[in-house]
């Protein structure tokens, strides 16, 4: 019991602020020193064929998924209520599975491509290979969560989302999480990882997401000789 | 970077481990009430009226602070306790100190002297069941009738066979013979004040069970149990293969959005001159 | 008004001998690293043909420039919606196969092979998998009709020629084609700039230029979607786009771009117009017809005092507005108006013009007797191999009399200048042709000294960059002592 309590007490209550605080400063630092490195780094341009397969799958996937997640932090007596029948609650975990299928579809066919295509291997670093291994574990257990572990929507806003703002709180409370199915404990400590990761990869292409793009007039002119852009 | 990251991070690890202030009394009302009373009978666990009389103290700090263990090494008390509870094991309770159980074993002698302690159990009706009952606490298990005091479903995490097309959740055990699990309604009932499983505890410590919400639920398993059911483990094969079909409509339905997205200029030229000329 | 200043560039095709010398000398500054070696900032392609990338024209394919619909000017590949949902997979962006895979050759086998009965050789090898690879296009394939039938054939010009015309095109007795050196077009109405997510495409409001801010590219790819001309270019190994920049950093040394100081032919002309800014969106939005005279209209006359005043009252500098007065390319575009924009219906306004090309033809033929003189002056510019409808729809958006305006006012200073030197031409039929296009003997001796006669200082007219007043200028440089240094110092390195 004790290892297990301990063990607990590191990938629930120490890993996450480890995360973090490697999180917040190497993805400041890397976008001060480097933001020549944060781009998108597609591929698109070598290989665009299998590239539709594998990225539009995987990013609108990953993207509706996320946002799930997302919504049960923090909305959770949101969901609850919109779960509270049956066929809403089916509905919402329908599409969540499906969107969990794009996105692993999507990535794995994204990885082959990598694997199979000579000039996109060869724009693929180290960190890349990494990275997608994570995503893959990620994803895929995430859909086991979904299947054996049913009805994540629901018990994530009742349990995880609690433990969630306890770390937040800096008052990390591990019943719940302790107790989890081991399944569910991997995808928490995956993402971690994939956190923690996260401003050593490619990853870093989600902050610079092109919302301005918006509201700006469609031409742009600088002028270096005024003040003003 | 300098220390202060650093220092809040140590901070909040003690506090993870550290037991939080709490009063004896509150505390055994979240963790112990589910299957212990002071002087009601005995629910899953034994009434605990007079149980310093029964074993000493140092047994009782012992057994609280991890029951398993002192199952496990033979304890010949520990192991008549576990046949009594059918073999439901005591869960280990999360914040339990040395000073807590002594705290709670104090509470517990000063409960027992009293003519009717607070801990006495819920009194819950002895009527019997009506299909209204069942009807209603079938509401409260899929969630169609919201819980009091804010609490998710019992679907959330549970199932029972053939309450819904693709069934309940599985986060948590399946619930159709809860009933005869539990030896009846007043161990239920009890159960269900305040669940004492660590996921439990956690969810409904905030959000816990109201009585007139807990007749109907016990009702509704008494039926569950009653009725059996069909097993239904093709339930979440069907909502896997939804998942999958819906994810290969996903697909076409992109293909289908983007059916004029660019594929070659050149190599499409070269071949089908090459075509023509042959 | 708002008067701005632009760099502007005029290309006489009539004097283009295809030599690719400017090519080279771009690639050898620019674009002779990891991840451009098959950009090509500048390239010269042979007309009739399908262009680099592969019928880049083809906008029902590659889907670049402008559109009008409900009297509004969109992009044809992007929008602020579809940004959203074409960011992860851009629909129109062709691939490294519409231009070529870039290649070296083995040659350390030449003096490695082992000892054989056979000459070792060096075999072409990928310059991104370093493997072994067959060549199957390159970035002038088709040079001097070379890849015919497949490329030629399939120029997107050719829409619109009578199949006849087609089959006179390629006769192959006489089979005729011109040169068409391209680069950035430096747009008033630049599409890859409007396309652009990042915001990181912009152009320079001093001088026009139009650049990518590599620091705040993120790889989206729109901007080679939006081009046109497809002369944006993507990094494959930085995962950044990139463009002409029409060597900025020797204009700004007053020394004329690379590619314009090494043409061979003297066939580029560059210097600054004014021209007014707030016409630009009306301008682009005119009937196709009526593109080529608006786009004339928003170059400004240099010499008119209230236009000076408001060059003046919007910060031009009086250099600046002193070489837009002896500015080449206000001459030919403007005065003269024998250079055109190429493919002006894309609606970016580009401020490349070109001097559309005669060549070869100086005489008409018939029963196989060259004739030089013919009583019906024009005629062989309507009878000319290379149809007029093609050169219309490369250089007046389909719309032949901007073409043949430009035709006939150079045949005429030929004429001309035949009547003047070697005297067998009448000079009054030299002035009547003269007039009938819409030019006079003064005109003709000024079109044909800058055309054949032009000094270095004549065709490149640099406006100062004034560099000296930009905002970082007023920087401290002891500020940055013993610091990074200014601006983007260190190797740009692709991303992890």
């Amino acid at each position: 019991m004790n290892t297990a309590f301990y063990l607990d007490q590191f990938l629930f209550a120490v890993l996450p602020y480890v995360v973090a605080i490697a999180f917040i400063p190497a993805t400041v630092y890397r976008y001060r020193a480097r933001g020549f490195t944060y781009s998108s780094l597609s591929s698109q341009f070598l290989e665009n064929q299998q590239h539709f397969w594998g990225l539009v799958p995987f990013h609108y996937g990953i993207l509706v998924v996320t946002l799930g997640h997302l919504v049960a932090f923090f909305l959770p007596q949101q969901l609850l209520a919109w779960n509270s029948r049956p066929l809403r609650l089916y509905v919402l975990e329908i599409s969540g599975l499906i969107f969990g299928v794009l996105s692993l579809v999507g990535l794995a066919a994204a990885v082959m491509r990598r694997l199979t295509h000579g000039k996109v291997y060869r724009v693929t670093s180290g960190p890349d290979w990494v990275l997608f291994a994570l995503l893959l574990l990620q994803i895929a257990s995430g859909i086991g969560v979904a299947v054996f572990h049913p009805w994540g929507s629901s018990w994530f806003a009742s349990t995880v989302t609690p433990y969630l703002w306890s770390l937040v709180k800096l008052n990390p409370d591990l019943t719940a999480i302790s107790a989890s199915p081991l399944l569910v404990k991997l995808h928490i400590v995956n993402a971690y990882l994939v956190i923690g990761l996260f401003p050593f990869t490619r990853l870093v292409h989600i902050l610079v997401i092109p919302n301005p793009y918006l509201w700006r007039k469609p031409q742009v002119v600088r002028w270096y000789g005024r003040q003003h852009a | 970077m300098n220390c202060k990251p650093l220092f809040l991070f140590a901070c909040v690890v003690l506090a993870a481990s550290a037991a939080r202030g709490q009063d004896a009394a509150d505390f055994f009302r979240q963790n112990c009430v589910s299957c212990h009373t002071v002087g009601g009978g005995r629910l899953t666990g034994p009434d605990l009226k007079n149980v310093t009389q029964r074993q000493s103290r140092e047994w009782l700090i012992e057994f609280i602070m991890n029951p398993q263990a002192v199952i496990n090494r033979g304890d010949p008390y520990a192991q008549k306790l576990l046949q009594e509870a059918r073999g439901v094991v005591m869960p280990p309770i999360s914040g339990m100190t040395r000073e807590r159980a002594e705290a709670l074993l104090a509470l517990l002698d000063a409960e027992s002297q009293l003519p009717k302690s607070q801990f006495v159990g819920l009194q819950m009706s002895d009527r019997p069941f009506t299909p209204n009952d069942v009807a209603l606490g079938r509401a409260i298990f899929l969630g169609e009738r919201p819980l009091a005091n804010g609490g998710p479903a019992c679907l959330s995490c549970h199932t029972v066979k053939a309450v819904a097309p693709l069934g309940g959740g599985r986060l948590g055990p399946d619930l159709t013979r809860v009933y005869e699990r539990l030896q009846g309604r007043k161990n239920l009932g009890a159960w269900l004040v305040a669940p004492a499983t660590p996921v439990m505890a956690t969810t409904f410590k905030q959000h816990a069970l109201q009585p007139e919400e807990i007749l109907p639920l016990v009702a509704f398993f008494e039926d569950a149990a009653r009725q059996g059911g069909q097993d239904d483990s093709a339930a979440r094969l069907n909502f896997f293969l939804l998942g999958l079909g819906g994810a290969a409509l996903a697909l076409v339905a992109m293909d289908a959005v983007w059916r004029r997205r660019f594929r070659s200029v050149r190599r499409a030229l070269v071949e089908n001159a090459r075509r023509l000329a042959r | 008004m708002n008067v701005r200043s632009q760099v502007a560039m005029v290309f006489h095709l009539d004097k283009c001998i295809g030599c690719h010398t400017c090519s080279i000398a771009c690639k050898n500054i620019w674009t002779d690293r990891k991840g451009t070696e098959y950009m090509w900032w500048n390239n010269v392609e042979t007309k009739p043909g399908a262009g680099f990338p592969t019928q880049w024209e083809n906008q029902d394919k590659y889907n670049g420039g402008w559109e009008v619909g409900n009297g509004k000017l969109k992009l044809k590949s992007t929008s602020k919606e579809k940004t959203v949902f074409n960011i992860f997979h851009n629909p129109h962006m062709p691939t490294m196969d519409d231009y070529y895979e870039p290649w070296t050759y083995d040659y350390q086998h030449l003096f490695n092979a082992p000892e054989g009965p056979d000459q070792p050789t060096a075999r072409p090898i990928s310059m991104i998998t370093g493997e072994l690879i067959q060549i199957e296009s390159g970035p002038n394939w088709d040079d001097d009709l070379g890849g015919s039938p497949i490329y030629a054939q399939n120029d997107p010009n050719l829409k619109g020629l009578t199949p006849e015309q087609q089959a006179q095109l390629f006769a192959v007795e006489r089979l005729v084609f011109f040169y068409f050196p391209r680069i950035c077009n430096h747009c008033l109405n630049p599409a890859c700039v409007a396309a652009c997510p990042s915001g990181a495409l912009y152009k320079r409001g001093e001088d026009g230029i139009v650049l990518v801010d590599q620091n705040r590219c993120r790889g989206w790819r729109a901007c080679i979607a939006a081009c046109p001309y497809k002369k944006m270019f993507y990094n494959w190994n930085t995962g950044k786009s990139e463009k002409c920049i029409l060597c900025f950093p020797r204009l700004e040394a007053g020394q004329a771009p690379a590619c314009f100081h090494s043409c061979v032919g003297r066939i580029r002309y560059l210097g600054n117009v004014l021209y007014d800014a707030s016409r630009i969106e009306e301008v682009a939005k005119l009937p196709d017809e009526e593109l080529v005279e608006g786009q004339r209209s928003l170059i400004l006359d240099p010499h008119d005092p209230e236009v000076i005043h408001e060059a003046r009252r919007n910060g031009i500098h009086d250099s600046v507005i002193e070489t837009a007065q002896r500015s080449p390319v206000y001459k030919f575009v403007k005065v003269w108006k024998i250079a055109l924009p190429p493919h002006i219906e894309y609606r970016t306004l580009p401020m490349l013009f070109y001097v559309p090309p005669m060549a070869p033809v100086m005489a008409n033929r018939s029963d196989d007797v060259v004739n030089g003189v013919s009583d019906d002056l024009f005629h062989d510019i309507e009878q000319s191999r290379v149809p007029m409808k093609f050169l219309a729809n490369l250089f007046g958006a389909g719309h032949e009399s901007k073409v043949r305006y430009a035709l006939r006012k150079q045949k005429a200073v030929r004429w001309y200048r035949r009547a003047l030197t070697v005297g067998d031409v009448e000079m009054s039929t030299a002035e009547r042709m003269l007039r009938e296009a819409d030019s006079s003997p003064e005109e003709a001796e000024a079109i044909y000294r800058l055309t054949s006669l032009c000094t270095f200082e004549e065709r490149f007219v640099i406006p100062p960059m004034h560099r000296e007043e930009a905002i970082q200028m007023l920087e401290d440089p002891l500020e940055h002592k013993q610091s990074v240094g200014f601006g983007f110092m260190m190797a740009p390195r692709r991303g992890m």
